[in-house]
């Protein structure tokens, strides 16, 4: 009778034990799909950001063509090629440095610094004062 | 004790655990059949439970619009292909059909894109008047009568647009009707468009390559398709090619050519920086090319007879072979006559000219009696020494033969002097004229960058073309040129730019035509370490009011390497260095200038320098060679 019992705790054991394998042999699965799932949405994401890579890449070349970029300059900048003459050696060689025009002054003391021009820096600096 | 069917007592004992244990058995079989059922029912719902609820919620699915665009490109492809799981390393690795070509600094050149063509299938069109009106708005250049005409045939696969634009592609897919698909094609696209038309080249719709460096080039391209990022790095910088293109056309707009040619090389290792031939064509409609001779490279497959660039090599083979001195002196006032020929001086000088004078002002006669005192087997043996009379070796299969006189007479050795009768690609002549100014050894142009400059130079240190000292002489000559000579429109201060001037008569119907020419220009610089090439060169220009009438190297292609070398400067950050004048210091950084000063005034210390020169004259010459 006893060893009865005895080997219906062992039946009940294998049974929880099966079943609780079985639940994580689910859990492990479904991780693993999901895994799966994830990793190739990531690769497929992947090779999706390769391609617009190379898309923006031939963009940026074709955007940044040299003559492009010339003309965008001479349109919105100020700028010029460098000539050879405004390129020196050593500092030493500058030429001695003028006087400024006018001396430097509170910009609140000086009117002219608040013209009409595009630069508002002389205003801004007044109302400090 | 048992007890008979009556019922009486009977001994017969009965055992239980039989009857029980059929009970038992069956009783259990139910429970455990009743378990499975439920077993799996729970198996069943759970998974109804993981596939409806888990799964979407970890995937957390919602479509966006570039998974339309996404699905409707791959669907095909994944439906075709078998279903086997590639290697992890495969999965993310894209496959290019051929690879790209970029520049030095890495900026592409030429590109395959993925791009989608869209067809109809017309048997899923549900509204084609809808669909069509829908699709004119997206491709104005298709129009409603046509495309409502491919909606409605019969058959299930028609295009519509081969390789539109994601954006067209995006506004396709808002229409939304089942009939329209799309199929993704490689593309080749040059972001540069028409600069690198002639180097470069293009390919036809299969990534067949068929001009310039795509054709040469083309399966080693398309083989390197596996690797992703493979790349054929070319030497050509964009900034370069952009200043070079720029001034080549501006010129030829000026002078009204009908074409020209340019290159920047690195007269060490040979580099092509920057190489152009106008006119060009947009290599993405390469009909173009056909358009009154775009196609044609008129850099290394065009030849021609070049001019006075030509006296460089006769120069150098004078001072290399004959043993000429600088203050040798010519006798240039009298035209020279030989046969049926006549050689005279286009800026006639009728006086004694020294050899930096010759140079200087570019007299055929002094080069002439240059080519006398050389003779003719020497100079044919240094013209093949430098390249000039076979076909050149380049990386790109547009490569012109030279056209050789045949049999060569005395004669072809006076003109050849000048560059006459010899009709060569100017990229030739250009490398020629790099392996003197280099210090003496052969160079070739190579358009392939290597990070190991060694490998890299294509300069052959076997083939020593003029010694070190005439490539010094050279040097001081060309940089006259500049100073003093022909060539002072291409002067930028700061740069020591040397140089010479070329204007050649075409030949039109077997004679020369005076008012077809071919100017050009061949500068180097800085002179006193020479390191760039910049050749200009411009078919048939003709003469402007700026330039007085004139249509010559000196004021048609030496404003252009001049505005070339100033803006290359500025580009490659090159530092401006101080002329430094005095004649004592034979190492000449910069000109011959005083050395003509003191001939001219007969002064001592020219002599003391140089001590006293011949005089050649023709005649002189003329018995010993005829």
């Amino acid at each position: 009778m006893r060893k009865k019992r005895f080997s219906r705790f062992y039946l009940l054991l294998i049974v929880c034990l099966s079943v609780l394998a079985g639940i994580w042999l689910f859990n492990v699965s479904q991780s693993v799909q999901t895994a799966e799932k994830k990793l190739a949405d990531l690769q497929a994401e992947i090779m999706r950001e390769k391609k617009t890579v190379r898309v923006l890449e031939a963009e940026w070349d074709y955007l940044n063509r040299p003559a492009r970029l010339e003309k965008l300059s001479r349109t919105y900048l100020d700028l010029g090629p460098v000539n050879e003459k405004q390129l020196l050696r050593e500092s030493v060689s500058l030429p001695v440095q003028a006087k400024p025009l006018r001396p430097a002054t509170k910009p609140a003391d000086d009117q002219s610094f608040s013209g009409r021009g595009g630069h508002n820096l002389g205003d801004g600096e007044a109302s400090d004062d | 004790m048992t007890k008979n069917r009556l019922g009486l007592s009977s001994p017969v004992l009965r055992i239980d655990g039989v009857r029980r244990s059929s009970l038992e058995a069956a009783r259990g079989r139910v429970v455990f059949i009743s378990f499975m059922i439920v077993v799996a029912y729970t198996i069943v719902a759970i998974r109804v439970l993981d596939v409806s609820l888990i799964q979407g919620e970890f995937a957390g699915y919602s479509v966006t619009d570039e998974m339309l665009v996404e699905d409707a490109q791959d669907s095909k492809a994944y439906y075709a292909a078998p279903r086997q799981k590639p290697a992890l390393s495969e999965m993310t690795e894209l496959h290019i059909p051929r690879a790209d070509i970029v520049d030095r600094n890495g900026v592409l050149l030429a590109t395959s894109l993925e791009t989608a063509s869209l067809y109809v299938d017309p048997y899923l069109v549900q509204n084609p008047e809808e669909t069509a009106a829908a699709l004119a708005q997206i491709f104005s250049d298709l129009g409603y009568g046509k495309i409502l005409q491919k909606l409605q045939r019969s058959g299930r696969f028609v295009w519509l647009k081969r390789n539109i634009t994601p954006d067209q592609q995006f506004k396709v897919l808002k229409i939304g009707s089942p009939g329209l698909a799309f199929q993704t094609e490689y593309r080749r696209f040059y972001p540069q468009n028409e600069m690198f038309a002639h180097m470069v080249g293009y390919t036809n719709v299969d990534g067949l390559g068929l001009s310039g460096l795509e054709r040469s080039f083309s399966n080693m391209l398309n083989e390197s398709a596996a690797p992703e990022n493979a790349m054929l790095k070319t030497t050509f910088d964009v900034r370069l090619q952009h200043v070079l293109t720029r001034e080549l056309s501006k010129t030829i707009e000026d002078f009204r050519g009908i074409g020209g040619a340019g290159m920047i090389m690195d007269v060490n290792t040979g580099e092509v920086l920057a190489a152009t031939s106008m006119p060009d064509f947009n290599p993405h409609d390469p009909s173009s090319a056909q358009e009154n001779g775009a196609g044609f490279n008129r850099l290394s497959l065009g030849v021609y007879e070049l001019g006075s660039t030509f006296k460089i090599f006769s120069t150098a083979a004078v001072i290399e072979f004959a043993g000429a001195r600088l203050s040798d002196r010519f006798d240039a006032r009298e035209t020279i006559r030989l046969g049926r020929f006549k050689i005279s001086d286009y800026h006639a000088e009728d006086r004694i000219l020294t050899l930096p004078e010759v140079f200087m002002v570019s007299s055929n006669i002094g080069s002439a009696i240059m080519g006398q005192m050389v003779g003719t087997d020497m100079l044919k043996n240094f013209y093949r020494d430098l390249g000039l009379l076979d076909r050149a070796n380049l990386e790109i299969n547009e490569v012109g033969a030279p056209l050789v006189p045949s049999p060569w007479r005395d004669v072809n050795t006076l003109t050849a002097t000048y560059g006459h009768g010899v009709a060569v690609s100017p990229m030739q002549m250009v490398s020629a004229a790099a392996s003197i100014v280099n210090g003496g050894l052969r160079v070739q142009p190579t358009f392939i960058y290597q990070e190991d400059k060694e490998r890299a130079s294509r300069r052959d240190p076997d083939v020593r073309v003029v010694s070190a000292e005439t490539a010094h002489r050279m040097r001081q000559l060309l940089r006259l040129v500049v100073t003093d000579g022909t060539g002072r429109n291409a002067d930028v201060a700061g740069f020591r730019v040397g140089g010479k001037t070329g204007t050649a008569e075409k030949i039109v119907d077997g004679r020369y035509d005076q008012k077809k020419l071919i100017s050009s220009f061949i500068g180097f610089f800085p002179m006193n370490a020479p390191r760039y090439a910049v050749f200009v060169m411009v078919d048939e220009p003709k003469g402007t009011r700026e330039s007085f009438g004139y249509a010559t190297g000196g004021w048609v292609a030496a404003p252009a390497v001049k505005r070339i070398i100033s803006s290359m400067a500025s580009v490659l950050a090159i530092e401006p260095q101080r002329d430094v004048v005095g004649i004592a210091d034979d190492d000449l950084v910069n000109t011959l200038r005083d050395y003509i000063a003191a001939e001219d005034s007969k002064g001592k210390l020219h002599k003391a320098f140089y001590g006293g020169g011949t005089l050649h004259k023709f005649e002189d010459y003329k018995k010993e060679d005829q």
